[in-house]
């Protein structure tokens, strides 16, 4: 069954088109949307959270139309928006409360569990009864998927959720998005590929509105075959290399700098190609090295 | 409806543990303090509490409803601005329960401010001298006036809160604030060309009011039935403004329950703010042009062609002498059968004794009575027909009559009295079961000879196109009364300007006339002057009366004037202005106000020289400033009146020849200097021309009959 089906979708900000006839398909897992900032990820999670309303195309989520059956969808969904901002003076605990009942989870006794239930799920019992304002970045986050878990969602956004985090609390949330994923269709939207590059099977990638890619986050990878190219230079050529290729990356060796880039054919005669990451996918998607 | 009180509870506590939100209700509970505490710690009173509380209250409901406003926009946006509500937006509430819950605690911060209000004003109003029952409609009267605007502006703030997504939003509260109130807060009864006082119903609370909701012995009754009319078309609108923000509020978020509803809910609440508010509005409609009516009757045009005559045309209007055309009748006896009815009726049957005081026989006798009173009957011992014109009325005898003689007529009429003044917001006369007043201006019962009752000059700058007020009502001659009085349902206790002999029965001789007060007021003597206030001024009333009485004493030995009035009302400001210019010796208006020494003497002396008031003359001012010094240094004594007058009115390079000479006889002594101002007094009083008051020669011809 497919959890999410989106057709023809069209966005518009005044006469700034910010998704473009947008076609993508979702079962149920762990599926990662990369862009850059700006590609319209976000939009793209608000539209699909029913918080905004979108110009054409159609999508069903669960096969309930987005526009006429928006109640229901939601009564379905978890979302995680990118700025996670909440009243502060509320504890974890009364705001889990005070959201439980705005998803209409209005038996006491069932709220009470539920909220209980995430707060050890995402390890914030022990921080339950402190005011929000005195959490840190990684603990409200944890917060803000706690939330979004109440009303058990068959379907969780989670909009650039590990921005803003330091790495350690990055590799703890994306443990607990995996752990999540076992029994419900996530989708993780970001531009960090480590996000998703673990624990993903599906992805797409999103730039100027458009969908560039849709399919595997191995395909991602393979796409990228036979058009990323390891080179060693001399320093003084550094300029014209970041001038006429995309480079992914680049590390000093001895009086050299050994560049890894991407160009449809070998950069130099001593280039050598190299097998490509899901990253290399990525930047080569993006960048229109490969269509 | 769950959901709605979740997000209601859940509000609420974020507002608990908001600190500011605390600083309006601290600032409330201080301004309250300070005002009962200020007016407690005065050993004497000359306001009524209420009245101090109604002044304190427009203030205290102007910031109140700045800060709610305010409170509202920031209720409605704070969580779209933080990014919650986008997060609020996908969960399962709905729009209605998510707006109307935030909608729903904002209303009970401002009834918390509401509540606050009532309770300081019942515990106060506990000491003051009202009855339980008109103690318990001041309270619904604040509670209405404070909780219909919160209602209305709370809902304006989250109209607007959704409209404009920006900071801007905030400024739509004091914007709304300033266009309704503007005009309202700066009025007082006369409505300039650029205004229209029909506007100013469109405020967020009844501001249908000059100065104070509060009218002395009449209390709160004049204005609250039509302050609950207008706040019930304000608690409706409030309602519908808040549906059309659920009908604007994230449309595409919708349920299809809300979509079907919301259009419905709005009509039913739109229906009777529309009948309401035309109720409002043609209640006001109607006295508005019951005054215009009543203006134009008597309106003058300007017929000179130059600014100047122009000007000596418009300063006539204020002159005090305007109804000082003595006619050949007087009314020696009246005797009236008042029957006050419901609903600002009357129904009078008079009998009149006139005489014909001049030197010629004539057939036609003129009356004057108010023309919404009709005459149903007019009969004589002589062949008599009687018309009715506008306010006047001539009577036509068959027979003339003769210089001396005496008839009389007896009249039967009755009609509607209720009259208003300054474009309709102020009742001139009215018969309600709490309140009656049936002033002499009012024209309630015949006055002998042909008197406008108001005057009316054309004036292109106000909205009523001319300037109004009543006109001044002497008598020439005392006139012998008795009144009974029937009533209806009307137990307030009643008071004439002639005494109560039995129960609703009035009789005496006066020489001001009749003017019946009902309400809530107290009867006391000063010396021989009876003075009706409301019983929290009396005592302030009868300290300043003392004074007066005083000053009165002093004038009538020392000028041989009469003076000292038999009766004294205390009316509240609108009703003094009203009244004031046809007060005489006999029948005075006292302004509920402390008054010093001076304040008192400049009043008594204006009293006597009305006619040279607005001269030019300087030897005339001096002789008027000598007498206000000789009448404040008998209440008080004081520095020598050539210093009083060099530190009070002297202006460089004023030639004080004049001053000088009157501190010649200062010098000589007190009886000495009272002796050639009341010479001066009399010599000025018989001129023909005022202007022509000389000091100096009149001084000169002092001396000569001083030395015969």
């Amino acid at each position: 069954m497919l959890t999410l089906k989106i057709e023809g979708l069209q966005k518009n900000y005044r006469k700034f088109q910010a998704l473009k006839n947008i076609n993508l398909q979702m079962e149920t897992g762990l599926f990662g949307l990369l862009g850059p900032n700006g590609a319209g990820k976000s939009t793209l999670m608000k539209i699909l959270s029913t918080i905004l309303p979108f110009q054409d195309g159609k999508v069903t989520i669960y096969d309930f139309d987005l526009v006429k059956e928006g109640d229901k969808v939601r009564q379905l969904l978890g979302y995680l928006p990118q700025h996670f901002n909440v009243p502060t003076q509320f504890t974890g605990r009364e705001f889990l409360h005070y959201v439980a009942s705005m998803k209409s989870i209005t038996n006491q006794q069932e709220r009470h569990l539920q909220v209980e239930k995430v707060l050890e799920e995402v390890n914030l019992l022990p921080q339950a009864d402190k005011k929000i304002k005195g959490y840190s970045g990684g603990m409200k986050r944890r917060l803000g998927i706690a939330q979004a878990l109440l009303g058990n969602p068959k379907l969780i956004i989670l909009d650039e959720p590990t921005a803003g985090l330091d790495p350690s609390e990055r590799i703890r949330f994306r443990n607990l998005i995996e752990k999540l994923s076992k029994d419900r269709s996530i989708i993780l939207s970001t531009h960090i590929i480590s996000d998703i590059e673990s624990s993903c099977e599906n992805a797409a990638v999103i730039h100027h509105g458009e969908v560039l890619f849709q399919g595997a986050t191995d395909a991602l990878a393979e796409k990228a075959i036979n058009v990323v190219w390891e080179v060693s230079v001399p320093y003084s050529e550094y300029d014209q290399v970041e001038k006429e290729y995309v480079i992914i990356s680049s590390r000093k060796e001895k009086e050299n700098v050994v560049f890894r880039v991407l160009s449809i054919d070998a950069p130099f005669d001593e280039a050598t190609p190299v097998q490509p990451t899901i990253e290399d996918g990525y930047m080569a998607v993006i960048n229109g090295v490969i269509s | 409806m769950n959901l709605m009180i979740s997000v209601f509870r859940n509000e609420g506590l974020l507002l608990l543990r908001n600190k500011f939100l605390a600083i309006p209700l601290l600032v409330n509970m201080l301004y309250w303090g300070y005002s009962i505490v200020s007016y407690e710690i005065q050993p004497i009173h000359y306001e009524e509490r209420a009245v101090v509380f109604y002044k304190s209250f427009i203030w205290a409901l102007l910031i109140n409803l700045l800060i709610v406003g305010l409170i509202a926009v920031y209720m409605a946006s704070k969580d779209r601005e933080n990014e919650f509500e986008q997060l609020v937006l996908t969960y399962d509430v709905k729009n209605v329960d998510w707006v109307v819950g935030k909608w729903m605690i904002t209303q009970l911060y401002g009834l918390c401010i509401t509540v606050m209000t009532i309770v300081v004003q019942a515990i106060w109003f506990m000491s003051a001298s009202m009855t339980i029952g008109d103690w318990f409609k001041n309270i619904v009267y604040v509670f209405i006036q404070m909780e219909g605007a919160f209602l209305l502006l709370i809902s304006i703030g989250f109209l607007f809160a959704t409209l404009i997504k920006s900071m801007f939003a905030y400024l739509v509260i004091p914007a709304i604030l300033v266009l309704s109130l503007m005009f309202p807060f700066d009025y007082v009864g006369k409505a300039y060309i650029w205004d229209n006082p029909k506007f100013h119903l469109f405020t967020p609370f009844d501001y249908m009011f000059i100065g104070s909701p509060y009218e002395g012995i009449w209390g709160i009754h004049h204005v609250l039935k039509s302050s609950i009319l207008h706040q019930s078309a304000i608690v409706l609108l409030g309602i519908a403004v808040i549906v059309v923000t659920l009908l604007l509020f994230r449309r595409y978020r919708r349920s299809n329950k809300e979509k079907k509803m919301i259009p419905i809910i709005l009509t039913i609440f739109i229906i009777p703010t529309i009948v309401l508010s035309g109720m409002r509005f043609m209640q006001y409609e109607q006295a508005l042009k019951q005054y215009v009516t009543t203006g134009q009757q008597y309106v003058e045009s300007f017929k000179g062609d130059d600014d100047e005559s122009y000007n000596k045309w418009m300063n006539s209007y204020y002159e005090y002498n305007k109804d000082d055309q003595p006619y050949e009748f007087s009314m020696e006896k009246t005797n009236l059968s008042v029957e006050l009815q419901a609903n600002d009726q009357i129904n009078v049957q008079s009998t009149l004794t006139i005489q014909n005081n001049g030197n010629e026989a004539v057939n036609d006798v003129f009356l004057t009575l108010y023309h919404g009173l009709k005459i149903k009957e007019c009969t004589s011992a002589k062949s008599v027909t009687c018309s009715q014109d506008k306010d006047f009325i001539t009577l036509h005898f068959d027979q003339m009559i003769q210089p001396g003689e005496e008839f009389d007529l007896n009249v039967h009429y009755q009609g509607k009295i209720l009259q208003y003044r300054d474009d309709g917001y102020i009742e001139q006369a009215f018969i309600k079961n709490q309140r009656i007043y049936l002033p002499k201006e009012a024209g309630w019962y015949p006055l002998i000879g042909k008197r406008p009752l108001v005057i009316t000059r054309e004036h292109n700058n106000l909205y009523a196109q001319f300037e109004f007020r009543n006109a001044r009502l002497v008598e020439d001659f005392p006139t012998e009364f008795t009144v009974n009085i029937t009533r209806e349902n009307q137990k307030v206790p009643l008071a004439l300007t002639i005494p109560e002999i039995s129960e609703d029965t009035f009789q005496g001789t006066s020489q001001y006339g009749l003017s019946l007060l009902g309400g809530n007021f107290k009867e006391e003597k000063v010396g021989h002057i009876r003075v009706v206030a409301h019983p929290e001024v009396i005592k302030g009333a009868t300290e300043v009366i003392e004074r007066y009485q005083k000053a009165w004493s002093f004038m009538e030995d020392w000028l041989g004037v009469p003076m000292s009035p038999s009766v004294i009302y205390i009316l509240s400001d609108n009703y003094y202005y009203l009244t004031q210019f046809s007060a005489n010796h006999d029948f005075f208006v006292l302004k509920n106000e402390y008054k010093d020494d001076f304040e008192i003497a400049y009043e008594l002396k204006n009293e006597l020289t009305r006619e040279g008031l607005f001269d030019n003359n300087q030897d005339f001012h001096i002789l008027s400033d000598a007498m206000v010094w000789m009448i404040a240094n008998h209440l008080q004594e004081q520095v020598s009146f050539a210093e009083w007058y060099k530190s009070n009115w002297w202006v460089e390079g004023e030639d004080l020849t004049v001053v000088n000479l009157l501190q010649s006889y200062e010098k000589k002594g007190s009886e000495k200097f009272k002796d050639v101002l009341k010479y001066l007094f009399h010599y000025w009083t018989e001129l023909d021309n005022k202007q022509d008051f000389d000091m100096e020669s009149a001084l000169k011809q002092y001396e000569g009959e001083s030395r015969r």
